[in-house]
């Protein structure tokens, strides 16, 4: 099931592409942003797979996972930023490693947020719904 | 170790199901490279680590999250093996068993509540 979800008066969240390497992190957060949260979800196992499905579905964001082998999260946000076509994707990342130290770090590189794993998976939708409403 | 299928969202229960053997198979590698059994690394420990650290929460089993992350930080620091790494080992083994009994077919909670004491 699909819906669009209005945030606030400006923020629409249709479409999310959830970007990580562990197979049942993916199947746990997609079940939570498709069929809790009501969001049409894209999946990914890979930076480089990451950055094909964003440019081919052009999602209204992006959920990115930190520590993937090869190219990790930061390196995929660098090249999303690159890209004309995805530079203006807001991105969550979804990592362990939250201290506030690294939580500082990853804003400064451009995360609109962070998720800290494990996370609640009754909640997620609501933490990217939250994030994306501070767009605003 | 106090584990019981209502920790598991009701969602996630025919996930839990299917993916608790791949579970417990990492917990078994790390309680591996925490005691340096042969044929086991580091690298692979604190990797296997770090993904029940964010895993073993998602499903609703907080204290295996916390475990896994005090294996992780263990598995990442400097110090050499230790009395710490093996109390670490002895509390993943204990988790291991616990979701082992919970994930074991055909017993009902009495069958499950009388292994635990057993092996205890």
């Amino acid at each position: 099931m699909t819906t669009t979800e209005k945030v606030s008066s400006d923020v629409i969240i249709n479409k999310v592409l959830l970007v990580d390497d562990e197979d049942d992190i993916r199947f746990v957060a997609e079940i939570s942003l498709r069929d809790v949260g009501g969001l049409e979800t894209f999946v990914a196992s890979s930076g480089p797979e990451g950055l094909q499905s964003a440019e081919e579905n052009l999602p209204d964001l992006i959920v990115l996972d930190m520590m993937m082998p090869g190219m990790d999260g930061m390196e995929t946000l660098r090249q999303l930023r690159s890209n004309p076509a995805t530079d203006h994707i807001p991105v969550i990342f979804m990592t362990a490693r939250a201290q506030v130290h690294e939580i500082t770090s990853y804003i400064e590189a451009g995360a609109l947020a962070v998720i800290t794993k494990p996370f609640d998976p009754m909640s997620l939708h609501e933490q990217v719904k939250q994030a994306a409403a501070s767009l605003n | 170790m106090a584990i019981d299928e209502s920790m598991v969202p009701e969602l996630l229960q025919p996930l839990w199901k299917e993916r608790a053997p791949r579970v417990l198979e990492r917990i078994e590698r790390v309680v591996q490279v925490l005691r340096q059994e042969p044929g086991t690394s580091r690298e692979e420990g604190l990797a296997e680590a770090h993904k029940l650290h964010g895993l073993l929460g998602t499903f609703g089993f907080h204290e295996g999250s916390q475990l896994a992350g005090v294996a992780e930080e263990l598995l990442e620091s400097d110090v050499v093996q230790n009395e710490v790494w093996n109390d670490a080992a002895d509390q993943l083994a204990a988790l291991h068993l616990a979701l082992a009994t919970l994930t074991a077919p055909g017993l009902d909670d009495n069958d499950r509540e009388s292994e635990q004491r057993r092996d205890h």
